[in-house]
């Protein structure tokens, strides 16, 4: 706990910045008298300037940077003048813990040449060789090709980047009192009684968008059953959207639209007054949750609840069940028809079900959530701290459900956050949530339990060759001809063991987990600590499979002792 | 006031009064006659019917605040336009007539008498202008001229130095052909371009020229064989589109012989990258162009008249003329280095039917021959220099500068002498010029427009005349010289590569400004400091000052040490500009700012 100067690099979104607050937040608690700063897009700086917790919001014009590379006078002397320029400014005296939770190569090169100390995130060794530090860092990029098996909240991964999740973490931004009073001022203007729902039409992209006609749909049936005033909320370019969704409600219904009038602040202070929101996968999403607002949202095309669900307890995710969902991230779907399996009828009855919890109606009809078209997620925090989420829908668990489930709980007991005794109460917890069950399970968990095994073998194997070239090491003369063999066959063990990862996507967890860790170990140079750490990583990996194994065993047999 | 505008003329622009065209039109001036349309190719220049309020129209657009400024006008009508400028204050108006025919046609129907005596207006036609217009002279084109005649309005912006192209950054990829005359033509392009500022990539086939032989001669050994060079040529095709797709070029620009199908091209095109063809051919002799010119977005020839006719016959597709050119930075006067004295007379270039019986007549005199293809049994094979080898560049500018005459015949396989109808230049004419060569020419129809007979080149119509010209201008080297300087100040000032490609790109800008939808544009990197440590750098990593990024990086890349300030920051700036370079940034640059 010695670290002085602190920086988190984030070069991404609103949205994603304001996910970040927690990491801050955490940071705060484990150094409280370390200088904490963010080092952000210009274009979002404003957004890192409401969270408390800093010390100080460093920015990085993007246009600036590019500019200098292609502006038609290039010049490699000036665009090199200028970033070490700017570059010595941000670093001043050096920072002796840099988080990079942005995944781009450029940030790589800046974490390690902003850092004196060590770098959480990607990264650089000193010869320029990238790599990814920290298991937690490892985790996110790991969540990027194995989807379905994360049941992190991107908020938690940040979190455990940062350190052990404290228990005031939150998502943290504070609006100014101007700001707060001028929306103050223009909620009394709009009059009306019942409770203030704010609506988002509008998502970063066209396909991530529920459409309009669905959204005037669901406000008319909210209306019908709970009278309620309504302000839809958007950026500049969604006035438009905006006012369509305006044009489609019944004049009757008190609406009015901000979209595209509010600062980043104002609209921070609208969602701290708001009863409830009702959003596409926004920033907007993540504000609202910052406030202790709850909200209802629809989670289309790219979008998962597990990855990018408000950080907040109490709120509900609607996920179409269509095959396809999510989109892959290299996907450009022409027919985003997940859009339309969201009914406006369970969107507002999840409104409404919010909405009597705070004391609004009387809440949706009792069969709201039977739907088969949609999976209806319930955001809670687990004993652990972290976010997690319940089953509201009928729809039965699938086979990624449950292994995602038995990941999550290795990584959290890896991580210290729940004993190896809790393993069994928490998968128990798990299916019980569940109100049916997928009759293959057993039969796909045996299967991957006998992968797993496979899996195991080769990292002991490769233990095994790694305590050969140990024993070689430790003699008085030892053969290059017999190290090199051996390195051969590490190479080939690895080669194996990279085929596996990609030919059962269920191990690809594991496997990536390992490929990180084995990129880490670049920067050794001496042959003796390359090879106790190589068999250090050999062993990580034969001990996460001996508990996978054993966790698809505890799944199989808890379900044959007790059936959900 | 016919004999008074006759007498403005003469007393203010007498050069113009003298051209007979023009005299003549002035005595015939009544005024403009009812229901009279000003026209070229066909096309009207000016409203027949309501010229004052289009005059006022483009004023309004063109130059709202007109008050106190000098102002050049390309294009005219019958006076309306400048009427209207002139009425709203400007300073001075010079109009620029870009065709002198046209510009007696006008004046024959002229409707503003008055305006020519108004000491504030000027006329003048192209080859009046010589300089670069100062900067704070408004430049005006009439919209009518740059449809009607595009290639010359081009022409006046570069010798303005009005280019919209100097403006932009533009990617460019240029595709070379396997080999033969146009290769070293479009690696002089690529240069161009690159010393305009644009960020220019070639594409060199010519690695494959062993290749492409094997294939041809197995097809012409295998019946059914020349299939196989159909399909050698398909896959150099489709290097262009995957180099497109990662280059992301804002223009391809191919030259004649290039392996640029029209599929390909076409498919480029729909992508949004413009493309133009360069055929630096004779259309009489290589018929190539009947299946390949609607493909692009421009063709662009050394010919004119009945091959556009041809051309446009096939396709509505814009053609363009773009003559020949001399690459500059090569052709200069040099020293005579070999053993033997310079040449007294010479020429350089392949034996052809008419070069061989026209030099039959040179026989007695001191002349000497350079260049492949020359028959064995031809008594000028006695005259042939260096074995009959195809000369090296650095010989032929050695040639060109020293030799007290440079003789220079274009080919023709049908006539016996000068060919009557040859109407393109050939490079050598310029490249001639460019060494600062006297050169005796045979007459060529577009000769005229590049270098002015008898003042900057001399020609020949005939194999008489050429030695009649030979013998005359051995007596006269005083005289030879000063033409030989007037020819090489023409090239250097207007026929460079340099020139020729901001003409191409300008014929892109006259369709408007969003011809090239992603451009960069040039922004001003004023207030960024050099950097005081790249230099130490360079140096210590064994690389010269003026080392790019990607060298650097190469560097480091082969380096395992380990990285200092100036390293992290290179490598900080190559990852940087990839990511740009993906996510499609860098295009939106412009507009971004």
């Amino acid at each position: 706990m010695s670290a002085r100067r602190i920086l988190v690099v984030n070069f991404t979104r609103m949205g994603d910045l304001v996910q970040t607050s927690p990491l801050i937040c955490g940071l705060r608690h484990h150094y409280p008298d370390a200088h904490i700063a963010l080092l952000a897009a210009k274009a979002f700086s404003t957004v890192a300037r409401l969270i408390p917790e800093l010390d100080e919001v460093l920015e990085w014009d993007q246009d600036a940077s590019v500019a200098s590379l292609f502006n038609g006078q290039y010049n490699l002397d000036q665009a090199l003048a200028l970033h070490r320029s700017w570059s010595r400014r941000v670093r001043g005296d050096g920072w002796d813990l840099v988080i990079n939770v942005t995944h781009s190569r450029d940030s790589a090169v800046l974490a390690h040449h902003l850092a004196t100390g060590e770098v959480r995130g990607i990264s650089i060794h000193a010869d320029g060789s990238q790599h990814v530090e920290h298991h937690w860092s490892r985790y996110f990029f790991c969540v990027t090709g194995n989807r379905a098996l994360n049941q992190f909240n991107l908020v938690d991964i940040y979190r455990l980047i940062g350190g052990k999740p404290g228990p005031g973490d939150r998502l943290s931004l504070k609006p100014g009192m101007d700001a707060t009073r001028k929306i103050s001022n223009h909620i009394d203007a709009f009059g009306g009684a019942g409770p203030l729902i704010l609506v988002q039409p509008g998502a970063s992209k066209d396909n991530r968008r529920w459409p309009v006609s669905a959204f005037a749909k669901a406000m008319h049936k909210i209306q019908a059953s709970c009278p309620a005033r309504f302000v839809i909320v958007g950026g500049p370019s969604e006035r438009e959207l905006a006012a369509d969704l305006l044009n489609a409600l019944d004049p009757e219904i008190p609406a009015n639209t901000l979209a595209g009038d509010t600062s980043i602040e104002e609209l921070t202070a609208l969602c701290a007054m708001a009863d409830l929101l009702v959003s596409n996968d926004t920033g907007t999403l993540h504000i609202a949750a910052s406030q202790g607002t709850p909200s209802v949202s629809l989670f289309v095309a790219t979008a998962l609840p597990w990855e990018t669900g408000p950080w907040m307890p109490g709120c509900l995710i609607l996920h179409p069940t269509i095959e396809c969902a999510p989109c892959s991230h290299h996907v450009n779907c022409p027919h985003v028809m997940c859009r339309d399996w969201i009914e406006p009828e369970t969107v507002a009855g999840a409104s409404l079900h919010l909405l009597e919890s705070l004391g609004y109606g009387h809440g949706p009809t009792e069969d709201w959530c039977d739907t088969d078209k949609t999976r209806i997620w319930e955001s809670f925090l687990s004993p652990s701290g972290l976010l997690d989420l319940k089953p509201l829908h009928a729809t039965s668990a699938d086979a990624d459900d449950h292994l995602g489930r038995l990941y999550r709980i290795l990584w959290e007991a890896e991580a210290g956050l729940i004993t190896q005794a809790q393993t069994v109460s928490e998968w128990q917890g798990w299916v019980n949530r569940w109100s049916q069950d997928d009759c293959q399970l057993d039969t796909l968990l045996e299967q991957t339990a006998a992968d797993l095994s496979a899996m195991r073998e080769l990292a002991e194997a490769g233990m095994e060759l790694v305590a050969q070239i140990e024993q070689e090491l430790s003699g008085n003369a030892p053969d290059a001809d017999r190290l090199s063999a051996w390195l051969e066959q590490i190479q080939r063990t690895d080669d194996r063991l990279f085929r596996m990862e990609l030919s059962r996507p269920r191990l690809r967890p594991l496997g990536v987990m390992f490929r990180f860790d084995k990129e880490s170990m670049r920067q050794d140079s001496e042959m003796t600590e390359l090879s106790h750490r190589m068999k250090e990583i050999y062993l990580l990996l034969a001990k996460r499979c001996k508990r996978m194994i054993a966790h698809c065993a505890m799944a199989v047999t808890q379900k044959e002792l007790e059936p959900a | 006031m016919t004999h008074s505008l006759h007498a403005i003329f003469e007393e203010r622009w007498p050069t113009l009064s003298h051209d007979p065209r023009i005299g003549t039109a002035l005595r015939e001036w009544k005024g403009t006659p009812d229901g009279y349309r000003f026209q070229a190719d066909g096309r009207t220049l000016v409203s027949p019917n309501r010229p004052e309020a289009e005059a006022r129209r483009q004023i309004d657009k063109m130059l709202p605040e007109a008050a106190g400024k000098d102002c050049v006008l390309v294009g005219h009508g019958l006076g309306h336009t400048c009427a209207e400028l002139l009425s709203r204050g400007l300073r001075s108006l010079k109009l620029l007539a870009p065709d002198r025919a046209l510009l007696a046609e006008a004046l024959r129907n002229w409707s503003q008498p008055e305006l020519l005596a108004d000491e504030r207006f000027q006329i003048l036609a192209p080859d009046q202008v010589d300089a670069a217009l100062p900067e704070h002279v408004e430049y005006l084109e009439l919209p009518s001229w740059r449809k009607a005649m595009p290639e010359r309005l081009a022409n006046l912006r570069v010798k303005l130095n009005r280019c919209g192209s100097d403006q932009l950054r533009l990617r460019i990829l240029v595709v070379e052909p396997i080999y033969g005359g146009s290769l070293p033509m479009a690696r002089s392009a690529a240069r161009a371009l690159e010393s305009c500022g644009h960020e220019v990539r070639s594409l060199d086939f010519s690695r494959m020229e062993g290749a492409r032989d094997a294939f041809a001669q197995f097809g012409d050994t295998h019946p059914g064989g020349n299939m196989i060079a159909g399909e050698f040529t398909r896959l150099l095709a489709r290097m262009i589109s995957i180099e497109c797709r990662h280059y992301k070029p804002d223009l391809v620009l191919a030259m004649a012989q290039s392996p640029a199908i029209p599929a390909v091209m076409q498919e480029l095109g729909s992508a949004g990258i413009r493309t133009a063809f360069w055929f630096v051919e004779d259309y009489q002799l290589l018929e190539y162009w009947k299946g390949i010119h609607g493909a692009f977005d421009f063709f662009l020839t050394i010919q004119k008249g009945e091959f556009h006719k041809r051309l446009a016959e096939i396709s509505p597709r814009p053609v363009r003329y773009l003559p020949v050119c001399a690459d500059t930075s090569f052709y200069k006067p040099v020293d005579w280095s070999l053993a033997d004295s310079a040449p007294i007379i010479s020429f350089v270039g392949a034996g052809y039917h008419n070069r061989e019986r026209s030099f039959l007549r040179l026989l007695d005199l001191p002349f000497k021959v350079w260049g492949s293809d020359w028959r064995r049994q031809s008594p000028v094979y006695g005259l042939l220099q260096n074995e009959g080898h195809r000369t090296e560049v650095e010989l032929n500018r050695q040639i060109f500068s020293n030799s007290r005459i440079n003789l220079n015949l274009h080919s023709s396989s049908y006539h016996d002498g000068v060919d009557p109808f040859g109407d393109f230049v050939n490079p050598r004419t310029l490249e001639i010029a460019a060494c600062g060569g006297f050169q005796l020419c045979d007459t060529r129809l577009h000769l005229a427009e590049m270098l002015e007979p008898g003042r900057e080149i001399v020609t020949f119509s005939d194999t008489d005349e050429m030695r009649t010209l030979c013998e005359e201008w051995l007596e006269k080297p005083e005289e030879a010289k000063l033409i030989a300087h007037a020819g090489r100040v023409r090239v250097q000032t207007e026929h460079g590569y340099e020139h020729r490609m901001k003409e191409l790109l300008e014929l892109f800008l006259l369709e408007g400004e969003d011809a090239f939808p992603h451009a960069r544009k040039r922004g001003n990197l004023s207030g960024m400091d050099s950097d005081p440590l790249l230099a130490e750098w360079l140096k210590l990593h064994g690389l010269t000052a003026d080392a790019d990024l990607d060298q650097a990086l190469i560097t480091i890349r082969q380096s395992e040490a380990k990285l200092d300030e100036t390293g992290r920051l290179l490598l900080y700036l190559g990852e940087l500009r990839d990511w740009a370079r993906e996510k499609g940034v860098e295009r939106a640059y412009d507009r971004v700012r």
